[in-house]
């Protein structure tokens, strides 16, 4: 498989686990499921997860230069 | 019913903002004869309910439970030092009606409940979601759903925030995006700075006053997210679950109320 390259912006308290706007090298067509294993994000949480600015499930395939947004349920009021 | 009029001090009072590019007399009376919910009068809540007063709201029923306490001065600022140990609904009545007296505000020094939720949001024209928990968000949903309210969805944490409007049966309900809370959210243990709290207020109310009067584009089914540490905006299109527990099954044969 080829690599590929997409950047990950984290939201709200998952900010701080890396650098915003961070480029991560995966495989061409792996999930954004196998990408939150790759950072090491609870994968039994629950998270909003946009790719270039659409919604998107967690079996959405990532492609070269997609931008994943990871965002959790946050409540400070 | 009968629709109130604008009196000449009403037009008087808010002659700058009928000058707004496409914003009526009939916008105004629209947000003079409204009903917002208001749960939460925190930091963001209660800059919510500041700005919907000040432009002319009809009526604000506020719903929080608590007295106010030093720490919470960073960011309510609808209280005021002097009343540490006060009732905080009580406090922000008497701020409000300090700024704008012609306002009607009704107050409940309670939490949203699954039992209560429905009553509190049955005769308002929209509800503003800005309780420091997920269960009062998850209820205030609900019966948002329930009673075909739209509702105003802002939360933060540290820098950044999110913000969506919900009009039930057409747009993504709380539920539709977010399925599952976060176990490890501490109600009072959220780090904020009272600007940022203030700014996601702002937009909450011009949030609420588009839905109210029609005036603009609200955020339907967008989700706006914004973090202040690097002033990074970004809105994302956010789409209904039909599966959803909670507003999946809504068949929508008549208009919101709005």
């Amino acid at each position: 498989m080829n690599a590929t390259t997409i950047t990950v912006k984290l939201f709200g308290t998952l900010r701080g686990r890396m650098e915003s706007d961070q480029k991560v090298i995966i495989s061409d067509n792996e999930t954004i499921h196998t990408v939150i294993e790759r950072l090491s994000i609870d994968p039994q949480a629950w998270y909003l997860f946009s790719v270039n600015g659409q919604q998107a499930g967690g079996d959405t395939q990532l492609h070269d230069g997609d931008v994943l947004m990871i965002v959790p349920p946050i409540s400070g009021g | 019913m009968m629709i109130p009029q604008l009196s000449d001090k009403d037009s008087e009072r808010f002659k700058r903002q009928l000058t707004l590019s496409g914003y009526t007399k009939d916008h105004q009376i629209k947000l003079k004869s409204s009903t917002a919910l208001i749960a939460g009068v925190g930091g963001v809540g209660g800059t919510t309910a500041l700005y919907l007063a000040i432009a002319g709201i009809g009526r604000l029923k506020l719903v929080h439970s608590g007295v106010l306490t030093s720490s919470n001065l960073n960011r309510q600022i609808l209280m005021t030092e002097g009343w540490i140990g006060k009732t905080r609904v009580d406090c922000a009545k008497a701020t409000i009606h300090r700024i704008a007296s012609g306002v009607q505000v009704d107050i409940y020094d309670e939490r949203m409940t699954m039992d209560n939720s429905a009553a509190f949001v049955s005769d308002a024209n929209v509800a503003v979601s800005a309780r420091p928990n997920f269960p009062e968000r998850c209820a205030l949903n609900m019966a948002c759903v329930q009673h075909k309210i739209p509702m105003i969805e802002g939360a933060m944490f540290d820098m950044d925030a999110y913000l969506f409007s919900i009009r039930p049966g057409y747009t993504p309900c709380f539920h539709c995006l977010f399925k599952d809370a976060d176990s490890r959210w501490q109600e009072l243990e959220f780090p904020v700075l009272g600007a940022l709290s203030g700014t996601l207020g702002c937009m909450m109310a011009i949030e609420a006053i588009k839905v109210i009067t029609g005036y603009g584009q609200p955020l339907f089914s967008r989700m706006l997210l914004y973090n202040l540490s690097n002033m990074d905006f970004s809105t994302i299109a956010i789409h209904r679950d039909p599966a959803c527990p909670v507003c999946g099954a809504l068949q929508v044969t008549e208009g919101v109320k709005a």
